[in-house]
């Protein structure tokens, strides 16, 4: 379980993000969603340690993680940023750094077991030894996620994770990363552009303006009215069965 | 398709072996190099004193093993520097020199040698070396100055190293521009990188630097295997990325401001042997440092073969060897080879 207690944070005066409140549990996806700029990937990275709020907390199973080492917290959270840069590496090697927060110098047996297992689940035997440059986007990202989830984390945080991907590969990942939270019962806190693909796999919503919570909870927060507030954008949300789609109007 | 260990480092592992056996023949190859021929028994029983020859032993122990410890040095600190700066400024183009350090060396060079004149200097190979080594190590902390202010960014490191490599060059050429002659000569003559400047003295003081900062490096190759990501994900998994950073452009610049210092400026080995192993084995540092050292090794020492039997008895430094023969080879490999770099 993820606890995220009254956040705020400021970078050269500017407030980024102002008391941030929110408690995720696990095998369930809470999604993030806000414009460029809300203050996403900021939180993120306040919840991964990368950044250090200046007021408040965030908890790993009522652990606060002030008391955690960097490695400590690397074995507790697989983070999934936004993908700018891809080195000259294979599959498998990429794959394996994530289980480098528990090896040393040596690959255990049990970390090329674990490595073995999520290869399978990821489906990404056929291209093990390809450099990671020569595959698809779609397949890029599921090895991003493998790297992440290696390592058996309690919390994963993925930002953008769909971005660039065709409508088939983005319901592919979707449909892993939901897979993956419900069997391995992760914590996965995500950052979504689409709201569509948001309703279909998320349990979990909190929308953010200008770095401050406007709406948080289940599947119903989302109405007309807050997409309007949090993009500036007006939109009509129909039914398809149990299925909210939202439609821009203009 | 299940991966075992032993699968994954099969490949890596005899790679090693080639290396190494290679590395083991230019040795044996450079040391029979010269007037003075040994057999490979000759070798071992003038080296373990079974055969009482002094004048094979002085040979051997003063002027042939200098040398290729020397060769195994500096290919060593200047292909793993050339590896850990690619890996840590994120660019395929770094190298021990791309921040200057050589420019830097070059210039403490050419003040000791133009300023011997002076009031305060006694000229010696010593003043010289201890000059350029002093214009490194400004380099070195001119550069984690500006990196420090600016958060150890990749960009702002490697610029601060093309610009001050401009300002060093345009201060050794004022220098020169004042000096005679014969001191314009003694500067360039320094700048030739080569294997035969130093004796056992200078050897120990650049082991001294050099083997524990190697020993460091391939500890730490596991987490060099992680900083090759952006540094989000390099920390995400555990890695103090700054700690990292710092000790890494520490350790490389003193590496190769120790070898510049002694040897002169052996350019091109930190660029590519890091690459050519790439290309043969991948990025998992744990294989591609060592690795790197032999190929680096074993480059330097050919080279100096070459540059010591092609034009006998003259002997052309080996600085200008590595570039002359080994670009091309270079060449050949980047645009045979599947992998990329």
């Amino acid at each position: 379980m993820l606890e995220v207690n009254n956040i705020t944070f400021s970078y050269n005066n500017k407030e980024i993000l102002n008391k941030i409140d929110f408690i995720s549990k696990s095998g369930e996806i809470t999604t993030i969603l806000g414009e460029n700029g809300s203050g996403k990937t900021t939180l993120l990275k306040i919840i991964d340690k990368l950044l250090k709020p200046q007021n408040g907390c965030v908890l790993i199973e009522n652990q606060n993680i002030k008391n955690l080492k960097s490695l400590e917290m690397a074995k507790k959270i697989g983070y999934c940023p936004q993908n700018s840069y891809s080195p000259q590496t294979t599959v498998f090697e990429t794959i394996l750094t994530g289980r480098m927060p528990f090896t040393r110098w040596f690959i255990s047996k049990n970390d090329l077991e674990l490595i073995n297992d999520t290869i399978k689940l990821m489906g990404l035997s056929d291209i093990l030894f390809n450099n990671i440059n020569h595959i698809s986007g779609g397949e890029l990202q599921k090895v991003i996620i493998a790297r992440a989830i290696v390592s058996k984390p309690k919390i994963l945080l993925l930002d953008e994770p769909i971005n660039h991907l065709d409508i088939k590969n983005q319901h592919e990942i979707m449909q892993l990363l939901y897979k993956i939270t419900k069997d391995l019962q992760i914590t996965s806190i995500i950052v979504l552009h689409d709201i569509n693909i948001a309703l279909r796999y998320a349990d979990n919503f909190i929308v953010l303006k200008d770095g401050a919570i406007i709406a948080s909870g289940a599947k119903e927060i989302i109405t007309e009215n807050i997409i309007e507030k949090a993009f500036n954008l007006k939109v009509k949300i129909i039914y398809d069965g149990e299925l909210p789609l939202v439609l821009p109007l203009s | 398709m299940v991966v075992s260990h032993k699968q994954y480092t099969k490949n890596k592992f005899s790679t090693g072996i080639i290396l190494a056996l290679i590395l083991l023949i230019a040795i044996i190859l450079s040391i029979n190099t010269g007037n003075i021929k040994f057999g490979i028994f000759k070798l071992f029983s003038v080296f373990f004193r079974f055969e009482d020859n002094p004048t094979l032993l002085h040979v051997l122990l003063n002027i042939r093993l200098p040398r290729v410890v020397n060769a195994l040095l500096a290919g060593a600190a200047l292909s793993v520097s050339g590896a850990i700066m690619q890996n840590l400024l994120k660019n395929p183009l770094a190298s021990p020199f791309t921040l200057g350090i050589s420019h830097g060396a070059v210039f403490g060079a050419a003040v000791a040698i133009t300023l011997n004149k002076g009031i305060f200097l006694s000229y010696s190979i010593y003043t010289v070396v201890f000059f350029a080594f002093i214009g490194a190590i400004l380099t070195m902390l001119i550069i984690l100055f500006i990196g420090a202010i600016k958060g150890f960014s990749a960009y702002v490191v490697i610029l601060a190293g093309v610009g001050l490599s401009s300002l060093f060059a345009s201060l050794t050429m004022l220098l020169q521009y004042f000096s005679t002659d014969e001191e314009v000569a003694a500067i360039v003559f320094w700048t030739f990188g080569d294997l035969n400047k130093t004796t056992w003295n200078e050897i120990y003081i650049m082991l001294l630097i050099v083997i524990p900062s190697l020993v460091y490096f391939i500890l730490k190759s596991p987490q060099y295997n992680i900083t090759i990501w952006d540094d989000a994900t390099a920390m995400s998994l555990g890695v103090n990325v700054k700690m990292l950073k710092i000790t890494g452009l520490i350790l490389t610049c003193l590496i190769t401001a120790a070898i510049v210092s002694f040897m002169g400026i052996i350019g091109f080995i930190g660029l590519i042997s890091p690459h050519i192993i790439r290309l043969i084995i991948g990025n998992d540092h744990r294989f591609l440092l060592p690795y790197s050292i032999f190929l680096g090794s074993t480059i330097l020492l050919f080279s100096d073969i070459i540059g010591r039997i092609i034009l006998t008895p003259a002997t052309i430094p080996v600085g200008i060897i590595t570039s002359l023969f080994g670009v091309p080879i270079f060449f050949y490999i980047l645009l045979k080879n599947k992998g990329t770099i």
